[in-house]
Parts: structure tokens; sequence; C-alpha cells
């Protein structure tokens, strides 16, 4: 089962001279996380405009759980696809936590005694129920962005697409997502795509799709995707610290086995050694 | 946190804190009215007692309440002073040039310092009980009746609250662009007042090039979310009418009613 398919996608930004995304055809499978990877102007962040139909492509096409993106169905579009920005600031619009994730609800027009509830369901799966009154300014950034992701929880969405929603937070903050992240892709009951430059980031992923110049060079599982050291290192994103320590290593000239490292793999494979 | 700026909120609980913010701003407007209809040493009095009253229910300090008022008491003074000295009528105690102090000028200037006063005291006595959202709901709801002249009512109070939202995060920003030109060596303290304006042009440059760019990340944000501005929203924080907005009401109408009884001299005993 597919959450979302891109047909034959081209789009082109108006006054440019080359197509951001070119001739794109892929797959996001229902209830995985899939961590899409490649260097700033890859055409990443475009694509997840796409996907919710905040850009409208020309040519191909894309449906999301079998709905095609269309300007007469971005109103169902937006209830099945909720998207978390990079900046944690810019995405805050209540005055409040809570009106913040009541925000999607109002436009949704749920009936004002459903809300608190929901609200309340939304900000303790993402453990920030206490801070419920709280100021945007009280905050900080892994705070707001957990914020963010309570108010997509809260209108249920089946995809949610992060892109770089970790890349302004401390190492704090962006462990907290993350954790929460796997706990999301563990209910199985979405799919999650994570626009990422953050090597530990993608490890976490279930798939991994590499762009680059508007393509799709690689995709695949993430230890498939992940074993290729050469090309993450030929297209500009961070190695896994697994697999970068598997590649100094194999530089050494040490026997390692040619196949994908986890940190822990890593580890495990180290202490049979000594 | 003591410390108040003129216009901030005060959170502590008060019997004024809880009240609806429609009925405290109509108490607000209302007490102003009445202000101008104050003409004697009593009814003046009287309206000083009934906002003295209000300030002692807020559990505001009197001491917060001057700290927020200080900033604009150069605005009084000078035009306290220059009522004393332009104005004309009534005996002539000093005169100099186009400048006089006279009788008429000293009780003209006397009735401004206490309208002056009172006024910026009750309104903040109003932003001191409620936070500025609330007070944007409670403009909403008595904006709505404009709706029948196809006033965009609700797009206007959600830009109002989303500005209000921003300002501490672009206060922020304008401190961090303020240190980053000053670690390039630009001194905001040099030179005359004219250096000084120049001196803010990089500044605000960076400032709403950001703001815009902010403003472009909310807008598709907010519609990633669902936000039409043509289409009808639910709302989830509603306004709760109590018993004691009730009773607040009942005590403007007896503010009222005396005030206009005194006026009528009706009280003239207590009048002389």
């Amino acid at each position: 089962m597919n959450a979302v398919t891109l047909t034959d996608l081209q789009y082109q930004y108006p006054d440019t001279k080359k197509p951001v995304l070119d001739g794109i055809n892929l797959n996001f499978p229902a209830g995985k996380w899939t961590a899409l990877i490649g260097r700033n102007g890859s055409g990443k962040s475009t694509m997840a405009r796409l996907i919710d139909g905040l850009l409208i492509a020309r040519r191909g096409q894309i449906t999301v759980n079998g709905i095609p993106v269309t300007e007469d169905n971005l109103t169902k579009i937006h209830q099945h696809v909720g998207i978390v920005f990079q900046n944690p600031d810019n995405q805050f619009v209540g005055a409040t936590v809570a009106d913040d994730v009541a925000f999607g609800l109002e436009n949704r027009q749920v009936p004002r005694e459903e809300m608190p509830s929901r609200i309340q369901r939304a900000l303790e799966a993402v453990d920030m129920a206490g801070l419920s009154e709280s100021e945007p300014t009280m905050l900080s950034g892994g705070q707001k962005q957990r914020v963010a992701i309570a108010g997509i929880l809260a209108l249920r969405p089946q995809v949610i697409i992060l892109d770089e929603a970790t890349s302004m937070l401390d190492p704090a903050g962006r462990e907290l997502v993350l954790a929460l992240l796997e706990r999301l892709r563990d209910q199985q009951q979405f799919t999650i795509i994570s626009i990422t430059h953050d090597p530990a980031e993608m490890a976490m992923a279930d798939r991994v799709v590499v762009l680059d110049q508007g393509k799709i060079v690689c995709q695949g599982t993430t230890a498939e995707v992940l074993r290729d050291v050469a090309l993450l290192e030929k297209i500009g994103v961070g190695i896994p610290a697994g697999q970068q320590l598997r590649q100094e290593l194999a530089d050494r000239g040490i026997a390692v086995p040619d196949r994908y490292f986890t940190v822990e793999e890593m580890v495990k494979w180290l202490s049979q050694q000594l | 946190m003591n410390k108040v700026v003129f216009g901030s909120y005060v959170p502590v609980d008060s019997v004024l804190h809880r009240l609806d913010p429609r009925m405290k701003l109509l108490m607000c407007v209302w007490y102003v009215i009445l202000v101008f209809f104050a003409n004697s040493l009593w009814t003046s009095l009287w309206l000083l007692l009934g906002l003295g009253f209000a300030m002692v229910l807020s559990r505001v300090s009197f001491r917060q309440y001057w700290q927020g008022i200080r900033p604009l008491a150069w605005v009084i003074v000078i035009t306290v002073v220059f009522q004393i000295l332009f104005s004309s009528g009534g005996r002539v105690y000093w005169h100099w040039w186009i400048m006089s102090i006279t009788h008429d000028g000293l009780v003209n200037s006397l009735i401004i310092f206490y309208r002056f006063m009172v006024i910026i005291t009750a309104s903040t006595v109003l932003t001191a009980t409620t936070p500025t959202l609330r007070i944007a709901d409670g403009l909403d709801w008595y904006m709505q009746p404009l709706k029948a002249i196809h006033v965009p009512v609700n797009q206007l109070t959600l830009m109002l609250s989303i500005a209000l939202r921003f300002i501490p995060t672009i206060m922020d920003e304008a401190g961090k662009i303020t240190n980053a030109q000053r670690s390039r060596g630009m001194n905001f303290h040099q030179g005359n007042l004219f250096q000084r304006v120049k001196h803010l042009v990089p500044v605000l440059i960076p400032l709403f090039v950001n703001s815009f760019k902010r403003a472009e990340d909310l807008a598709t944000a907010m519609e990633a979310r669902g936000y039409d501005p043509d289409s009808p929203r639910t709302h989830y924080r509603q306004l709760h009418w109590h018993g004691a907005d009730n009773i607040t009401l009942g005590l403007m109408v007896v503010l009222t009613v005396i005030l206009f009884l005194i006026r009528g001299g009706v009280f003239a005993l207590v009048s002389l």
C-alpha cells in the first residue's frame, strides 16, 4: 500500500531556466518512515510542498491515499497531510500552546466541545501537556517543534512531512523530536516523510530516497542506500556515524565486512574483534 | 517581574482579572466618557473613588501602577504647563510677553491634569488585568455587528492577534541584528540625532527583509494547516459572562447615577 505516489512529476519555478524536479516516479509506502536526502536546492522541499498541494505541478500526477492532488481537492489533501517546517517560530500561530494546536481544528470547523480533549491528547503524545497555557516566547525551539507536531497530530493526518524540522534545534531538542518520531513510527498509523541533512535522522528511517539535481539517484531500504558511502560523499550529504567508522577502518586496511553498519552494530562488531 | 511598562499585563489573581474582557472593555470606555461629565470637585472626587476601588480590587499595587504611568508623566507635565501659561481669562496673576498665568488657566490646567491622570490610570487598570489577546477577543465580539456591512471582522482580529504574538519575536530579532552590527564596529550611541537615526538603517533593513520572510513562512504554514480566510472557522477560546460581570455592570450603573445626582445638585448639602 502506498500512501503517496508521484508519477512522472515535473516542477519548474517561474522565472527559472531548469525544472527543480524532473521525471520523478516515487512511492511512499504507508506506515513507513522515509528519509528524503540531498544537498540544498536538490528539490526536496519543493517535493514536500507539491505533496501537500502548496504548489501545484503542471506535469505529472501526485496522489495521496488515492486522491489526486489538484486545486479542487486541496481541503481534503490538507486533511491527509501535515507538514512541520524548519523554523519553529515561523509556524507558531497561536498566542499559547493550546491556541496553536487549536488553530488547525478551528480551520477544520471542529466543534468547540471536541477541542479540549483533542488538544489534550495531542499535547500528551508530544509530552507538552503541562505547558498548554505557555506563550511561545517561553518555549525552546525543540518545544515549539513538538507543539507544531501536536498541532498536526490533533488533525489526525495519514502523512506527516518534516521539512528539516530538527535542523534549527539544539542536540537535546533534536533528540527529543527524533524520539517522538520513532514512537509515532512504532504506532504505524502514520506515513512519515522526513527531509533531512542529519545522518542520525536518516539512519532512523525505514527507507531512504536520495535526490540530486531534481532527479532520484538512489532509493531503497536504509541499509541498502546508506551502505554506499561513496555515493553519499559524492552528493554531499552527511554519513551516519557507524558507516563513517566502517569506512575509516577500511581505509586503514582493516578487513571490515562490506555491509551496512549502524552505530550499535559497529560497536558489536568491534567488541567481537577485540 | 514587578516592573510594569505602560499597558503590560500583571499576572496576579483578582476579581478584576477574572472578569469577562468584554465587561472590562465596556467599563473602561464607559468610565472615560463619565470623566468628561465630571464638572465639580465632588463629582471628580466621586469618580476618583470609583477608580481607586477598581485599583484596590485588581490587587496590583499602586507603586506598580505609578511605574506604568511614569513614562507618560512628561507628556502630562508639558501639557499642563502649556495650559497654565497660554490660556487666558479671569484674574491675571503674572504676565510676560505672550505668557500669562490666569485664574481660568489654572483651573483649566487642573481639570486637564485630572482627566489625563484618571483616563491613563483607568486604561492601565484594563491592560494590567487583561492579557492583550483577551482584549482582542473582546474587541472581536464588539465588532461582530460590523459583519453586516461586510467588514472582515474575523480576518482583522486574527491579524491583530498574530501581530501581538510576533511582537516579542521581532523585538528579539531586532536585538540580535543590533548586536551583529555592533560586533562589526557600529556605535549606536555616537553622533548627533541625525547620525543616530541614520545608524538605525542597517538594523531596520534586515529586520524588514526577515519579517517578510517570516510572513511568507507563516502564510505557508497556515495554509498547510487548512486556513482559508473565506471559510467559516470555529473558535477555541470562548468568552464567559459570569455573575461577577453582572454585578460590575450594576456597579457601573450606580456609579453613573450617583455622578449625575451630584451634578444635578441633589446632594446640595454635601456639595456645600
